[in-house]
């Protein structure tokens, strides 16, 4: 493994917080409240009968906690390409302005003294209005599934005002769309109608022709989709729901390839959503708040949350739910997470027309480029062998044939690869559609040195599969921790998500030493 | 002190020699010795052992007891593979399926966990008839015909179900139920028949096709699915429903059970007439107002109407709207059709057709699939 780099990870015994320090510890002690009157301040009815059982640690303790774990995530900071996700590096100065600049605002002020953030909102919206066509954008929804939600509710807030709400309670799908949409639109209470790929890798005509009917309340769809392959059909698809007085929305999870390159309001959508975290930069999952871009057509305006950001002569002001009797109101509170929208706006305004252009290319080449190489490796083959055209930004590949031929799973070649300092790849969503799926995507902010690595990564773990199957098995070995048995993730009895659940379902434990 | 034997873990191994020897030569299986004797003519070699012994290799290591059926029935490949073994039984070159009855019945009664078995459909029907659910079984495919659910996709495979199996506690494996389907080797035209099931580890992982690690969806959907097909029936509507596990959730919520083959009608929710033949069928229908059906798909090659369903005759079948036609079936098992299209093949071309088209399939409840049905 010649050109590899030596890694390990830290490793660490580390407790539990609740495990660690020792009472009456500290690490602030806010000056007294005095004499001040507190009588009445907080109601009888929300007050506490006995103290919260809160970990108690110095300052410095809890730093060093907190590094620990930081050091214990296997990744999410190395070569990440997680395909579907489309993970990018977001610049610092995004993290600066908001910190500088955001922080010490709140959505409660009167408009009049924070113009500056309502014309960021603003300006977002009409970058985005640019970008799809569509009308106007609300950044409410906290992620691409609340925006999905978002889709979904506005969908029925639609039909309710037709009076065919009852009649329409159907949502058509694709099995190859992130199921968010699915499970959105059956949160929302529609039943959901999912179409099959076709040889071509998307759905045929016929099956969307045999899903439409005077019970279709819309379409939620992804194109591309996560196996990387574009519909082409796909203003055809949009002809058939509206002609049989459904709604389209388009779920633009997978737009970086297809960025700059279409308008869903050009293909016939009635909506749409953006991930700001995703496409445009600002951090992603666990790394920061989440927002989901929720656009729509000026038909279905009236019907999208509130509040929405309103000009008038170069001033900014909130259009509320008041102010709209058609909105489904909020779908959470105040405007979104507007730190990561001024990230957005920040990362979308230094990139420019032509940049954004730039990175859709360069994000398909990528792509296209580690096929050429991906392919070259023994057990790996690409979904859909037959189609002859290319993929744009992300391609679905198929380790079943090293799983059967070594023995070595998907999964296991996932906890191999992070012993060499790469992160681990994206599978597929469900259900899997090809044996052991595996789905890299390169995206444009990777230079090619970390495309090759990844790849040489790669190669060597289905390597290691077919000379030393073991190694692979019994990974991670060069990580915080070793191999998990998954098994058992799903029993209710054996997991605790808090603490008090923990004590709940397995007894208190002695409590343990502290951190040394 | 007890020895380390005890406390290993007990697998059993049953090979039908003359599993598959009829394919390479162009015969549809080795069913009984007409054909067994037939199949050797024509040159077929015994090839079961072969891909048994390539589970074996993959096992080894694993800390376990084999078990097997003596000589050619396991034994011998587990000798030339290096496997200490426990021997139930005798048995010579010249097997014959109650060989395999008793095999299986013996391993069960001694305690052994699990049984794998190199066989195909005919294999898989006689452990059935002899230890039914009692403990799983694992299928190394090697017949001709491989139609029901307890195969691996290839030997290898097989061996990693066992594989993790082996790595959780015993009892702590959730089982599955998967159909056995068989049909008449002789006859070309022969209709695929459910037989009822087996049980199988859920680790599905590498039982047939492609599935992810996610465990107890497929019983909540369908049991959703079975139960909204319940709720809506139209009150004075008749009802067939069909055979398989799948339709065994539309009976147990609507309070009654039957055997896996059975085909009843019911009406206003009530059982009116249970494991009816095509005749009563018939003439239930007749009098009836809207029929619908209610069916699975049956085996692994999505077969919707004339297989293991005969029953339900050209007249009924004549007399149901294609829309009244509801199909619930797991989406896994459709994922695993490789997208080939769901069948009907009821020997009338006329009514094949009028079932054919893209079609919704319950999937959940109040989730479809829109998939492919053709003649």
């Amino acid at each position: 493994m010649s050109g590899l780099r030596r890694y390990h990870a830290p490793v660490w015994d580390e407790p539990v917080v609740m495990e660690m320090g020792s009472p009456g510890r500290r690490g602030f002690i806010p000056p007294a409240a005095g004499d001040a009157d507190t009588a009445g301040f907080v109601p009888d009815s929300m007050k506490r009968g006995e103290r919260a059982g809160l970990p108690e640690l110095s300052e410095a303790e809890v730093q060093r906690h907190y590094i620990h774990l930081a050091q214990e995530t296997l990744g999410m900071m190395g070569v990440n390409l997680f395909g579907t996700c489309t993970i990018k590096y977001s610049p610092l100065l995004g993290e600066r302005i908001s910190a500088d600049h955001i922080a010490e605002l709140h959505p409660g002020q009167d408009p009049e003294t924070i113009q500056g953030v309502l014309a960021v909102l603003h300006g977002m919206s009409e970058i985005l209005c640019e970008l799809s066509g569509m009308d106007q954008f609300v950044f409410q929804a906290g992620g691409g599934a609340d925006a999905a939600y978002v889709n979904a509710v506005t969908t029925r807030a639609y039909h309710a005002d037709r009076g065919e709400l009852e009649q329409r309670n159907e949502i058509i799908t694709t099995i190859q769309t992130h199921p968010c949409n699915a499970a959105t639109a059956a949160a929302a209470g529609f039943k959901v109608v999912t179409l099959m790929l076709g040889e071509d890798g998307y759905p045929p005509l016929e099956a969307l022709e045999a899903a439409v009917s005077e019970r279709t309340a819309g379409m939620m769809i992804g194109n591309p989709d996560d196996m990387g392959i574009y519909n082409p059909e796909i203003k055809q698809w949009v002809d058939l729901v509206h002609e049989a007085g459904g709604l389209c929305f388009y779920d633009h999870a997978n737009f970086n390839g297809a960025m700059s390159k279409l308008r869903a309001r050009e293909l016939g959508f009635d909506a749409c959503m953006f991930m700001l975290h995703k496409t445009f930069a600002a951090p992603f999952g666990g790394g920061g708040p989440a927002v989901g871009a929720y656009g729509c057509s000026s038909e279905l305006e009236p019907y999208m949350p509130r509040p929405l950001v309103r000009e008038q002569g170069g001033s900014y002001s909130l259009e509320d739910v008041d102010e709209a009797p058609k909105s489904v109101g909020r779908v959470r509170e105040y405007w979104g997470n507007v730190p990561q929208i001024v990230k957005a706006y920040s990362w979308v305004r230094s990139m420019g027309a032509e940049g954004i252009r730039f990175a859709s290319d360069m994000s398909v080449l990528a792509n296209n480029y580690m096929e050429k190489r991906l392919l070259e490796i023994p057990g790996l083959s690409i979904s859909h062998p037959d189609i002859k055209s290319r993929r744009l930004e992300m391609t679905r590949y198929s380790l079943g044939k090293l799983q059967e031929d070594t023995g070595v799973t998907v999964f296991d070649v996932q906890n191999r690869m992070v012993d060499f300092g790469v992160d681990a790849p994206w599978l597929s969503h469900e259900p899997w559609l090809v044996p052991e799926p595996i789905t890299p995507e390169a995206g444009e902010t990777w230079p090619i040195e970390d495309l090759d690595y990844w790849i040489d990564v790669l190669a060597q773990v289905c390597r290691e599969a077919y000379e030393d199957p073991e190694i692979v098995k019994t990974a991670p070995h060069n990580q915080a921790i070793g191999p998990v048995d998954g098994s058992r993730l799903d029993e209710p009895d054996q997991w605790a998500t808090t603490w008090r659940a923990y004590k709940r379902k397995h007894g208190d434990r002695p409590k343990g030493r502290t951190s040394p | 002190m007890a020895g380390p034997t005890s406390l290993r873990r007990r697998i059993g191994l049953i090979v039908n020699p003359i599993a598959g020897m009829g394919g390479k030569v162009g015969l549809r299986g080795t069913d009984g010795d007409e054909l067994q004797r037939r199949a050797r003519e024509l040159g077929a070699t015994e090839m079961a052992a072969e891909r048994a012994g390539v589970a074996l290799d993959r096992l080894r290591g694993q800390g376990f007891t084999l078990t097997v059926a003596g000589g050619a029935m396991g034994e011998k490949v587990a000798r030339e593979h290096g496997f200490e073994t426990e021997v139930t039984g005798r048995f010579g070159c010249h097997t014959s399926p109650d060989d395999t009855r008793d095999a299986a019945l013996a391993m069960a009664d001694s305690g052994v966990e699990l049984i794998m078995f190199a066989g195909g459909d005919g294999t898989a029907r006689v452990i059935r008839e002899s230890i039914g659910r009692r403990i799983p079984v694992v299928g190394i495919p090697t017949g001709v015909k491989m139609h029901s659910g307890c195969f691996a996709r290839s030997p290898a495979a097989a061996a990693d179900v066992v594989a993790e199996y082996l790595g959780h506690d015993p009892g702590s494996v959730r089982l599955d139920e998967a159909e056995v389907v068989d049909r008449d080797a002789d006859d070309p035209k022969a209709t695929t028949t459910l037989y009822g099931t087996v049980s199988v580890p859920e680790a599905r992982s590498r039982l047939l096709a492609a599935k992810s690690r996610s465990s107890g969806r497929d019983a909540a959907a369908m049991r959703g699915a079975c139960l909204e097909v319940v709720e809506e029936m139209v009150p004075g509507d008749t009802y067939v429903i069909g055979p398989g596990s799948t339709m065994g959730w539309v009976r147990r919520h609507l309070g009654f059970q039957s055997d896996p083959l059975a085909i009843d009608v019911v009406r206003d929710r009530e059982l009116i007439a249970g494991d009816v033949t095509e005749a009563e069928l018939d003439e239930l229908t007749a009098e009836a107002g809207r029929v619908h059906l209610v069916m699975g798909v049956i085996g692994g090659q999505g077969s919707l109407l004339g297989r293991g369903n005969q029953q339900i005759g050209p007249k009924t079948l004549e007399r149901v709207d294609p829309g009244d036609l509801i199909v619930v079936a797991d989406l896994q098992k459709l994922i695993e059709l490789g997208s080939s299209p769901l069948t009907v093949d009821t020997g009338d071309t006329d009514i094949d057709r009028r079932f054919t088209g893209y079609r919704p399939v319950r999937i959940g409840r109040k989730e479809s699939l829109i998939y492919e049905v053709a003649a």
